[in-house]
């Protein structure tokens, strides 16, 4: 009996050994999750609830009132000017040294419109949804100059009332800061961005300035200023003016 | 009688012999068909609700509890499933910025993903922010190419896993991108980036050859591919010998079907990527045949059809 299984055993083994997997084809059938192609699954739909809740509450949080739409465009517009201008308020708020300007990096505004009216928790989190922290960087005019070589070369970043130049076959030309000649030699405290303080957007040549970084993310400049013009009986203007002309 | 069905009908034994269909067959020992179906995201960047009804292109699109039906489905019909994920789980929309990433492991592991890897932005809660998820997750984070062993996460991810299906052993590796100038160093700390291309080489070879896998697979966050020199899916692809399939991610690539490249050994490596945010499920089925060594009855030398 015991000879027997050894028997079937081996037989069964010799059978299996001999065989191996070959990988005979390969089907592609992806499959698009449209509006009404599936139900949902409630349980997972239950699994969300309490967050989303939580989070709607948040988000639908009225902070302000927009007068005007604002919309991004290049060389600079009144959405780019605005959020530029908080950049600047809100991070000289944090230091004592006068900053010169601030920037922020055109592809960084993800939505290309803040739309008239309530302007929400949630409307700040699609214009910044990244967890951006601002660095105050001390620039020589030259490398300044260089900086907004690249704006010009790509149409105009978002840069603060304080500055101005003309855009010129891909150059910044005519540069004023605090409306007076860019001097190439001079030092200048700049708000920016970590993403690009750090080299991001092909802004290498920023990454040997000497740097400070106020912990603030960027997104809580935004609601904190809204929130500020509001306790201060004020709204969101459109502010046209073009400091940045082709 | 389309390709599928018949596939379909050839797992029955016995059955391939008796339909006729293919009567050269006969006195050949019938051959054995085991169907793997491969189910894959990336790049999902914590998009937990469907897109916003908001006039945008994608609008209506995506959201984890419709996925969780379609899988769901798609798991009554087969046998053989395996969920993945290419990475860049995390940032995109307020959950990761409120909840930090919970969100997205509970509903990944309630959806019963197998296995995902790291990507760039899952480093943006800090490197202790993704560790504090780990929690949350009941399927491993596979990497193979990030040392970590001077940080939090050191020994709590894994280079590869071997998962057994239907009799097929299967072997998934993962591979991250590099770090630096691409997240701050605050995040990901000591991490240090490896070659990709010699790690792939490594853990495909040891997968294939010590652990006798009839099937690699790598979970990549490197890229389809780029302009310039960089290392992409397509570098992996042609340079590499032991991986059938590249599941890939980072570049949002939505490829209309799978590309097919030779690696360096002159064999097929496919390559897949779904876009990102959970706008598509890929879904891949892979056919093996159980025969003699060198023998094989019904291979199409990787044929990828519709």
């Amino acid at each position: 009996m015991y000879s027997k299984f050894v028997l079937i055993l081996f037989v069964s083994l010799c059978i299996s050994c001999g065989k191996q997997y070959h990988l005979a084809d390969i089907q592609n059938r992806s499959y698009r999750i449209e509006k009404a192609s599936y139900p949902v699954d409630v349980k997972v739909a239950a699994m969300i609830e309490p967050y989303k809740l939580q989070l709607d509450k948040t988000m639908n949080d009225v902070i302000g009132y927009c007068d005007e739409e604002l919309t991004k465009g290049k060389p600079s517009s009144n959405l780019t000017n605005w959020f530029a201008d908080v950049l600047l308020d809100e991070t000289q708020k944090l230091v004592t040294d006068r900053l010169d300007f601030a920037v922020q990096n055109y592809g960084g505004i993800r939505v290309p419109v803040l739309a008239k009216g309530d302007v929400t928790v949630g409307k700040i989190y699609e214009l910044m949804p990244f967890d951006n922290v601002m660095y105050i960087l001390e620039l020589k005019g030259s490398t300044v100059k260089h900086f907004f070589d690249r704006m010009a070369e790509s149409g105009g970043w978002p840069v603060s009332r304080t500055v101005s130049f003309e855009i010129a076959y891909g150059k910044a030309k005519n540069i004023r800061i605090h409306g007076i000649p860019i001097d190439t030699n001079a030092v200048y405290n700049a708000a920016i961005p970590d993403y690009i303080a750090n080299g991001g957007d092909n802004m290498d040549f920023l990454k040997d300035a000497k740097t400070n970084n106020t912990g603030a993310l960027i997104r809580d400049m935004l609601i904190n200023n809204v929130k500020s013009m509001t306790a201060a009986g004020k709204t969101i203007q459109s502010i046209t003016d073009k400091r940045i002309k082709e | 009688m389309d390709r599928r069905s018949f596939i379909k009908n050839t797992t029955y034994s016995g059955l391939l012999l008796t339909t006729g269909a293919y009567p050269m067959l006969a006195g050949a020992s019938e051959p054995e068909i085991t169907k793997l179906t491969i189910l894959h995201t990336n790049d999902v960047h914590s998009r937990i609700e469907p897109f916003p009804m908001d006039g945008s292109r994608n609008e209506g699109l995506g959201g984890v509890a419709k996925r969780s039906t379609l899988i769901s489905r798609i798991r009554q019909e087969q046998d053989n499933v395996l969920l993945l994920d290419a990475g860049d789980i995390f940032q995109g929309t307020p959950y990761f910025n409120f909840f930090g990433g919970e969100v997205e492991m509970k509903l990944m592991s309630e959806l019963g993903y197998d296995a995902a890897t790291i990507g760039n932005h899952d480093f943006d809660g800090g490197i202790d922010g993704l560790e504090r998820q780990l929690i949350n997750a009941n399927f491993p984070l596979l990497i193979s190419n990030y040392n970590f062993n001077d940080t939090i996460l050191n020994g709590k991810t894994k280079p590869f896993k071997i998962f057994k299906k239907g009799g097929v052993k299967i072997g998934v590796f993962g591979l991250g991108i590099e770090l630096k100038g691409l997240v701050p160093a605050s995040l990901y700390k000591a991490t240090v980036y490896e070659d990709p291309l010699i790690a792939a080489n490594r853990w495909a070879t040891y997968l294939k050859e010590e652990e006798k896998c009839d099937f690699v697979i790598c979970l990549s966050h490197l890229g389809y591919k780029y302009e310039e020199n960089k290392v992409s899916d397509r570098v992996l692809a042609q340079s590499s010998a032991n991986i059938d399939l590249i599941i890939g991610g980072h570049t949002h690539t939505f490829m209309k079907e799978p590309e097919r490249l030779m690696n360096k050994a002159g064999k097929p490596v496919l390559i897949n990527q779904v876009g990102w945010a959970g706008i598509i499920l890929g879904r891949l089925d892979v056919f093996f045949e159980r025969n003699k060594k060198g023998t094989c009855i019904t291979c199409k030398n990787l044929v990828v059809g519709t």
